[in-house]
């Protein structure tokens, strides 16, 4: 495996241009253009599953509408859910892992560059699995969370559920390639002296998440490959009429899907807390206790799953106990909601676009942090789950959170990667547009969930009072849909026009803004040693008293990467290879081939899927291939 | 890196930042008030078990309120006090403060204890009241509708099956029992308590004490399929006595008001048209026995077909009483009921009939027959008066035929 050199002194070739091209996308290997991959991907499907959202909203915005059927609106969310969660924001999170993690800790690239293009790869394969099924008119139709036994066959005889499930097996897979990867290269390719305790905080939570992936993926690729067995073997796994049971499938899910969602949320913390300090010109406030609180909150993450399930009539004792550990996270996040403002409490705030972002992220969490703590009170919670108060309270999380977390990160970074400071102008009405219309879309959820609609209902009757304030919902949708017009309009202008960013912009003090916009493939000329955390405010400013300020005699770190790079350094970096995607490739014909079974070579007794095996074939070729071929 | 605010925009900016602030925290005191007004409202208790909810909700409500203006205010303060007023600047460079960091994590700590200990008490003492019943309803819940029977302590309707509208008299410890052989779903009345789910393979209690004479909407929760909008149903509490005439009458069977409806006035008998309903429908009373009720178990049959867990239909005895057709969907009319009998997929998406009745499969004469039958099955002295309770629902009147 191709793992990066880390010695300045590795003159091996010289350095060429950068490749252009489709087909040096295919075969690249660079963490920064692979973070690119999964952001653009990730910014389809995140269009892609606002479209489904408009879908509902027009669905819903009169009582007794028919925009859509109901086999129809129950795909729409199913697939809204999933797209989301799956193909939007956790891929987000990947682009900005990949691309900001190695230069903040002062890497070249990843730990395995060629796993980190088949992570990519591979999460494609697993999108595409998933959505393809609209062309079949058989789109997953059970609820992102796919309850059994409404996904057993009887029930659900179509093809609908099997997209859903390979899909997110597939998805599964990219996933914990990518964690994988990244814990080895924080563990092993920090920078000399960049100490777990001098890590920029975004990168803590990016080591944090991918530990949670890595724990909590393989519940659902169990609870899958069971659900697996019961559709294709008929097993009963899930199946209380075959001795199985269907609270199997929950606890299973929501062992995973409790932690997905801190998995969702964390990075967007992470990111919040790198921008808050530069744009307050203060360091983070409690550095190390928002570390020991993005710990606490993942652990804990582990142990509140069944209150998801506080209506299943798991009986008191168990609802007391998950009532409890459930309390208990908000206190972690509350320090960090805390220190937040204790960073900007006495500083010099200056609102940029980011800064937006991420204050309105610390507001608009408190919203969905509360709510959460309601859900608590399991009593409460029977009045409110799977009510539109639900919907309400995640999406107060997930949007206030998360997307205001990566919408902060994609500005804050975007001089960092396309060279150009995004317009800001636009940027602020963007900004606004996207607080107003998520605030009309989302607030009045909690009074329409009060009045008891619950969610998933394709049609209500007027008799129920729900209809006046679902039209403002509605209303509220196209406001927020608008808002990602100018956000698209703003990035198309600013990436070609926009002003030139130069290595810092907004003169932060971690280290990727210690090299230029964008970065050279090799990241750093030299890697740099740091003494400090925010080692760049160090060097220019010291420690806020006059002491240790950089001179010419001790240049700052940002100044040792210009004047090697001055010199054309010659690094050597690992060659491009298409044996990535190649892999990625044979795993999509393999689901695909599990999909539909035929067409079926008989051999003897067995019927074998041909189309399935010749995937797996290619999967395997390709990675051998792979970890044949020379690193260049 | 001088872009950005002049002193003009600055100010509008912040004048919008404390407008928006107000707005949402307005909203934030409104929270409790909108939405009371709905037939599902979930913060209108009529039992105790609601008002015990409501009393959490409260609680935890305000304390959040007092929570969430707080941190606004922090953030509203710390954004207009603190704004870049020069370049060069440079704040006291502080890393955190022991004494404050330990106060906000132990305060919240105890607030979240204060709001723990009756948590714990409300849910002990709801699972109590689910063991002590004096009343057992069993509800088994079908796709997309609602199959109620009457266990033993329920007196006079000791036996009863009906569907969709839950009778039950006004001063018991109702117990409802929820069962499914289908998939998941999840019955709840707003404003009897919350929700409880009904899962196959377990048996799940809620306890509702009836103190209040009225009608009480509800509808299912989780999601359960193409009609799951459409699983709507009434707990509606009657006086002790009309509840026991009730009951007498549903035993009863066919009144003489079905006289006219059936081949020589032979009210034991179903009309002929009614041969195809025999497989799925019993009506107590009459030779329609044969459908499967309760737990009757296969989604489908060896040869793949629809199992008795998916063909079961509701019991139609006194369905002339019903309020509503088709779980809610349909107020009882003889207009609605053609129109159903015409098309069930149509009224109700997915619903098992409509792979047997097929639209227009049934002729109008048909139609006409089976809709003058159904519509007789009520005592001839007319079906019970449905209570009003005082409050919130009026506006909703259930059609009382």
């Amino acid at each position: 495996m191709a793992s990066v050199a880390q010695q300045p002194q590795s003159v091996v070739q010289p350095v060429t241009k950068p490749a252009s091209g489709i087909w040096s996308w295919i075969t690249t290997i660079d963490h920064k253009r692979i973070g690119m991959l999964y952001g653009f991907s990730a910014f389809f499907f995140l269009m892609l599953g606002g479209v489904e959202a408009l879908f509902i909203r027009a669905q819903l915005a009169v009582p007794d509408n028919d925009v859509v059927s109901a086999q129809r609106y129950n795909e729409l969310f199913t697939m809204h859910g999933t797209t989301m969660i799956f193909l939007a924001l956790m891929p987000m999170t990947s682009a900005l892992f990949n691309y900001v993690m190695p230069l903040q800790i002062g890497a070249r690239d990843v730990a395995f560059p060629r796993l980190n293009a088949f992570s990519f790869w591979v999460f494609l394969a697993g999108g595409i699995i998933i959505n393809i099924s609209w062309f079949f008119g058989e789109a997953p139709n059970s609820g992102w969370y796919g309850y059994s036994p409404l996904t057993g066959t009887a029930w659900n005889p179509g093809r609908n559920v099997d997209f859903w499930m390979l899909g997110i097996q597939v998805l599964g897979v990219a996933s914990m390639a990518a964690s994988f990867n990244f814990i080895v290269t924080v563990f092993n390719l920090r920078c000399p002296g960049m100490k777990l305790m001098r890590m920029p905080i975004f990168s803590w939570t990016t080591l944090i998440v991918s530990i949670m992936i890595i724990f909590a993926f393989p519940a659902i690729t169990v609870s899958l490959l069971l659900l697996t067995f019961d559709r294709y073997a008929g097993t009963g796994f899930y199946e209380a009429a075959a001795g199985g049971d269907p609270l199997l499938w929950q606890h299973l899910f929501w062992v995973f899907g409790h932690p997905e969602v801190y998995i969702l949320v964390l990075p967007a913390f992470g990111i919040v807390s790198e921008i808050i300090p530069v744009f307050s010109r203060k360091p983070l406030f409690g550095y190390s206790v928002m570390v020991y609180a993005t710990i606490a909150i993942a652990f804990l993450g582990f142990g509140v799953w069944a209150h998801h399930m506080f209506t299943v009539g798991l009986g008191p004792t168990a609802n007391a106990i998950f009532a409890g550990s459930t309390m208990l996270i908000a206190i972690p996040t509350g320090v960090k909601i805390f220190n937040w403002i204790g960073t900007m409490f006495k500083g010099s705030l200056r609102f940029t676009t980011p800064m937006l972002f991420a204050v309105g992220l610390v507001s608009q969490f408190v919203i969905g942090g509360l709510s959460g703590v309601m859900h608590a009170v399991v009593p409460v919670d029977t009045q409110q789950q799977d009510s539109y108060f639900i919907i309400a309270h995640f999406h107060y999380v997930l949007f206030g959170g998360t997307v205001f977390g990566l919408l902060a990160g994609i500005y804050f970074w975007a001089p960092k990667i396309f060279g150009r400071i995004f317009d800001e102008r636009l940027g602020k009405i963007h900004f606004w547009l996207t607080f107003i219309g998520f605030n009309m879309t989302f607030f009045p959820m909690h009074f329409v969930g009060l009045a008891g609609m619950p969610r998933r209902y394709f049609t209500y009757s007027e008799d129920s009072g729900w209809g006046p304030w679902n039209a403002f919902i509605s209303f509220g949708a196209l406001v927020l849909g608008f808002s990602f017009l100018v956000f698209i309009y703003n990035a198309f202008k600013s990436i070609r026009h926009g002003e030139i960013a130069g290595d810092d912009p907004w003169d932060a003090p971690t280290l990727e803004w210690a090299v230029s916009s964008p970065p050279p493939d090799y990241n750093f000329a030299v890697i740099p040693t740091v003494t400090h955390r925010d080692q760049l405010w160090w060097d220019k400013y010291g420690d806020g008293h006059g002491a240790h300020v950089s001179t010419e005699a001790l240049p700052t770190t940002a100044e040792v990467q210009r004047r090697a790079n001055a010199q054309h350094p010659h690094v050597h970096m690992p060659n491009p290879s298409y044996f990535p995607a190649l892999a990625a490739l044979g795993f999509f014909i393999f689901a695909i081939g599990i999909l539909f079974l035929t067409p079926t070579v008989t051999l003897g007794l067995f019927h074998l899927p041909i189309v399935a095996f010749a995937g797996a074939a290619l999967m395997i070729i390709s990675i051998f291939a792979w970890a044949f071929e020379p690193a260049g | 890196m001088h872009r950005g605010s002049t002193g003009g925009r600055r100010r509008t900016l912040t004048r919008l930042v404390t407008l928006l602030t107000l707005a949402v925290l307005a909203a934030g005191v409104l929270l409790p008030v909108v939405g009371a007004e709905s037939p599902y409202s979930t913060i209108s208790p009529q039992s105790p078990q609601a008002e015990d909810i409501q009393w959490l909700y409260k609680l935890i409500f305000y304390l959040s309120l007092i929570v969430f203006i707080g941190v606004q205010i922090a953030i509203v303060y710390t954004v207009l006090r603190y704004r870049r007023r020069n370049n060069d600047e440079r704040p006291e460079q502080l890393h955190g403060n022991k004494t404050i960091e330990i106060i906000w994590t132990v305060v919240p700590a105890i607030v979240l204890l204060a709001v723990f200990i009756p948590t714990v008490r409300t849910i002990y003492a709801h699972a109590d009241q689910a063991e002590t019943g004096n009343f057992t309803v069993e509800v088994y819940a079908k796709q997309w509708w609602w199959e109620i029977h009457y266990a033993d302590d329920t007196g006079a309707a000791a036996g009863v099956v009906t569907a969709n509208e839950i009778v039950v008299p006004q001063g018991k410890d109702v117990v409802f029992e929820l069962y499914s052989n289908n998939v998941i779903h999840s019955f709840w009345v707003p404003q009897l308590s919350g929700k409880l789910d009904v899962m196959p393979g377990h048996v799940n209690k809620l306890p509702v004490t009836t103190d209040n004479l009225g009608y009480y909407f509800g509808h299912c929760a989780e999601f359960c399929g193409d009609a799951h909008a459409l699983m709507r149903f009434k707990v509606i509490v009657q006086p002790q006595e009309v509840f026991d005439q009730w009951a007498a009458d549903w035993k009863a069977g066919p009144s003489s008001a079905s006289a006219d409806a059936v081949p020589d006035g032979d009210i034991s008998k179903t009309p002929p048209d009614f041969g195809l309903c025999l497989a799925c429908h019993q009506i107590e009373g009459t030779n329609a026995t044969i459908a499967p009720e309760g737990l009757d178990e296969a989604a489908l049959t060896d040869e793949g077909a629809m199992g008795p867990a998916k063909y079961a239909g509701p019991n139609l005895t006194m369905i002339g009483c019903r309020t509503t057709l088709a779980a809610g969907v349909l107020p009882n009319t003889p207009e609605n009921m053609a129109k159903w009998l015409h098309d069930p997929q149509g009224v109700k998406p997915g619903a098992y009939m409509g792979e047997v009745i097929k639209k227009g499969m049934l002729s109008d004469d048909q139609i006409a027959a089976l809709v003058t039958y159904l519509e007789s099955l009520k005592p001839a002295d007319g079906c019970p008066e449905i209570p009003v309770q005082p409050g919130v629902t009026e506006q909703v009147t259930p059609a009382n035929p």
